[in-house]
């Protein structure tokens, strides 16, 4: 039934696989991405590991809040001392086995509240900053504990590890793994995913479009088979063309991992497996928590209505794609050249740029009004109806917004093609949105 | 026998008028030059003969049934700006338009290489496009109009950026395939390049028809009277009626005249009054060229 669409299709598939630049990104893509998932937990490792890497900090207790004493960990080693500001301060500075100085005062207003200053010789970090400040606080509240009377060891074991075990209870009652972590991370990634592919595979629709009206072969083929035809066979083309890239991408990550993971160090794994769990490597207690933390994850994924995910994601990928190109072949058409062509891909591109923007908001209340009612606009349900699937999506409302998304493509195709059929053959004058609208309503 | 018949054809585009009731008949197996200067509406004839574009009002007939799309493979149409894919292979390239015209593929491939090799381009088959210089390009795309063998084939402007040595190649094959039975339309804007090859011309000037018929007879029916004579003898004087135009030495001994003469005065009258005076080599009827005619049409 493709007839004549089906040969295009095929001239769009084939000469594009055939390219050297669609196998370079190919087996590049997974690569970086092995590379990425590797190289921070292993050179974050690395970093730990080398010798002198704490961080030695100085005190000038003038309060005497620590009461002399605060404990030194493997990230940080702390020096109390005593003396005027401005004399240890000039000192520090000529100091070489010192990287921070820390003052610790009360504040005049409130003598039961310190307060730190903390000077570097270089910036520090966030999680350095954070870890001092939390160090000297511990402390801080110990003393205070200790001199209300509850003995050491009350103190020992009052202190919590909290392991939070999210769950959700399904319709028929069955308690199931919810790491929102997760959640968010899969959602997040199938969206990307999404946005990305629209981007590059639209843009390839279009620059095929203008590629066909420059060099004036369209004029050809059209003589041949309806514009509407050309365009679906690019679109569907290019289309199948992303669908095997990302197939690849897939199977050559698998494989990649699998064969990295098996020439890899052990150590790496470890490292690699805390990073996962998002504590980062320097952290200590990460490790500790790592094995339930992993398996927590793995839960999570388990427990997903891995139907649904995975049945919406290249439902929506495709719709979306399938949408967004068409329009993309509107633009291509209605210019001469891809320079021209930005003036009209920013507003066909706003909705999807904007759809990625509210999905951070939406991860927040995957089952808000904004959510739903964003699910059911086709232009932007690719990003967000993608991004609460792992939540668990009613199932009248994800049949709702895919009826939508079809109805939306048909009619977006249908006033696509006739931008399209007018604008291919159209050169030299430059179309304003008001030429753009009246091809589409009078075809 | 009819094989293309366009009728009362109107096209208007946003504030101009490109083609006012226009009419015209291709008959079978002949070869129609669609004349006009640039501007005139023979590109957008053309495109609603192809239904790349929709008349406003009128109709089109193929074979004396109105034109579907399935006409479309029947025909052959080499546009005036034309292009091919760069990147893609001489022979894949062919395959592909071939196959969009419903040539099922090992057939296609015969005959791509039977016209390759007519066109000494068999070398250059597995080269990319972008490889070829542009009239080797043009041949490629002369290929592709004709591959699947139309019974129409629609060109336009065909002539235009070969050279002198493919111009005449591709003039011969015209002739060829008119030989074997192909109609034949072709559209140009160069009047002089088409007497020759067309038997029948239409003329459109500012979106109208101004002139439809057998070269020949319109030809003669802008005839001026004019004779050009070649004849060993130094006229001076010329029967009643005729008037002397021009007069030249061609050498020595022999002179060239062009005269003037009338409507209503046979030429023979002017022939025997010459043969009387001496020897006559050249004698003839100077019938205006179709640049001459469109001028006078136009002015």
């Amino acid at each position: 039934m493709l007839g004549k669409t089906g040969i295009v299709i095929h001239r769009e598939f084939s000469t594009r696989v055939r390219t050297k630049a669609f196998w370079i990104s190919t087996f590049l893509t997974p690569l970086l991405i092995v590379a990425l998932m590797v190289l921070p937990p292993v050179l974050s490792m690395m970093y730990a590991d080398s010798e002198g890497e704490a961080l030695r900090v100085m005190v000038l207790d003038e309060s005497n809040l620590l009461q002399g004493q605060i404990d030194t960990s493997k990230s940080l080693v702390f020096n109390i001392i005593e003396g005027d500001y401005k004399e240890r301060v000039a000192q520090f500075k000529e100091y070489d086995k010192a990287d921070v100085f820390v003052y610790l005062s009360v504040r005049p207003a409130e003598p039961a509240q310190p307060e730190v200053k903390i000077i570097s010789k270089k910036a520090l970090s966030l999680a350095e900053e954070s870890s001092i400040v939390k160090a000297i606080q511990q402390r801080i509240e110990e003393i205070r504990l200790l001199e209300a009377g509850i003995r050491e060891e009350v103190l020992a074991q009052s202190k919590v590890k909290l392991r939070a075990h999210t769950l959700v209870l399904s319709k028929e009652g069955e308690e199931k793994a919810a790491n929102s972590g997760v959640l968010f991370g899969i959602g997040m990634f199938l969206s990307f995913v999404i946005y990305l592919s629209i981007f590059i595979y639209g843009a390839q629709v279009m620059r095929g479009v203008i590629e066909e009206k420059t060099n004036r072969i369209v004029e050809v083929i059209i003589s041949t088979l309806r514009p509407i035809e050309l365009m679906m066979g690019k679109v569907l083309g290019i289309g199948l063309v992303g669908l095997l890239q990302f197939a690849l991408w897939i199977v050559l990550t698998i494989v990649l991992v699998q064969v990295a993971t098996f020439l890899m160090p052990a150590e790496w794994t470890t490292a690699m497996q805390n990073n996962a769990q998002g504590g980062g490597a320097a952290m200590p207690e990460a490790s500790q928590v790592a094995a339930g933390g992993m398996g927590a994850v793995f839960q999570t994924i388990m427990d997903l209505n891995i139907a649904q995910v995975v049945f919406g994601f290249l439902f929506y990928f495709l719709g979306g794609y399938f949408l967004y190109s068409s329009l993309f072949a509107a633009v291509g058409a209605a210019v001469d050249s891809e320079s021209d062509a930005q003036q009209f891909t920013l507003p066909v591109t706003i909705p999807l740029i904007l759809a990625f923007i509210m999905a951070q908001i939406v991860l927040n209340h995957p089952d808000g009004q904004l959510a739903f009612w964003l699910s059911m606009i086709p232009l932007t349900s690719p990003i967000i109806m993608v991004v609460r699937l792992p939540y668990g999506v009613p199932g009248w409302e994800l049949i709702t917004s895919m009826a939508c998304m079809v109805v939306g493509f048909l009619l977006v195709t249908w006033l696509a093609a006739r931008i399209y059929r007018i604008g291919i053959l159209s050169y030299g004058k430059k179309p304003s949105y008001k030429d753009l609208w009246k091809w589409m309503i009078r075809g | 026998m009819t094989l293309l018949q366009a009728e009362h054809i109107k096209k208007a585009y946003e504030g101009h008028v490109a083609l006012d009731d226009v009419s015209l008949t291709v008959p079978h197996a002949s070869i129609v030059g669609l004349l006009g200067p640039n501007g005139a509406g023979k590109t957008s004839l053309i495109r609603i003969i192809n239904q790349i574009i929709l008349p406003d009002a009128g109709r089109v007939l193929f074979d004396g049934q109105p034109m579907e799309r399935q006409h479309l493979e029947q025909m052959g149409y080499l546009p005036e700006e034309r292009g091919l894919y760069k990147k893609m292979q001489v022979e894949e390239h062919l395959l592909y338009l071939a196959r969009l015209k419903g040539l099922p593929a090992k057939e296609a491939k015969q005959r791509i290489r039977h016209w390759l090799e007519r066109f000494e381009l068999m070398k250059w088959r597995n080269k990319k496009v972008e490889e070829l210089s542009k009239g080797m390009q043009q041949k490629v795309q002369f290929i592709a109009t004709v591959l699947h063998r139309p019974r129409l084939v629609i060109l336009d402007e065909p002539f235009s950026g070969f050279d002198p040595v493919n111009a005449e190649i591709v003039k011969d094959e015209i002739l060829e395939l008119n030989r074997q039975g192909t109609t034949i339309m072709l559209s140009t804007h160069r009047m002089e390049s088409v007497e020759e090859l067309c038997k029948h011309v239409v003329m459109l000037h500012a979106s109208r028809k101004v002139l439809d018929g057998s070269t020949r007879k319109i030809r003669r029916r802008f005839k001026e009277h004019v004779f050009e004579v070649h004849m060993a003898a130094d006229i001076e004087a010329l029967p009643e009626g005729f008037s002397l135009l021009d007069k030249k030495t061609v050498e020595d001994g022999l002179w060239a005249y062009r005269i003037q003469g009338a409507e209503h005065l046979p030429p023979n009258d002017l022939l025997r009054f010459l043969i009387d005076k001496g020897q006559v080599i050249h004698f003839e009827e100077v019938l205006p060229s179709m640049k001459d005619i469109f001028i006078k049409l136009v002015s």
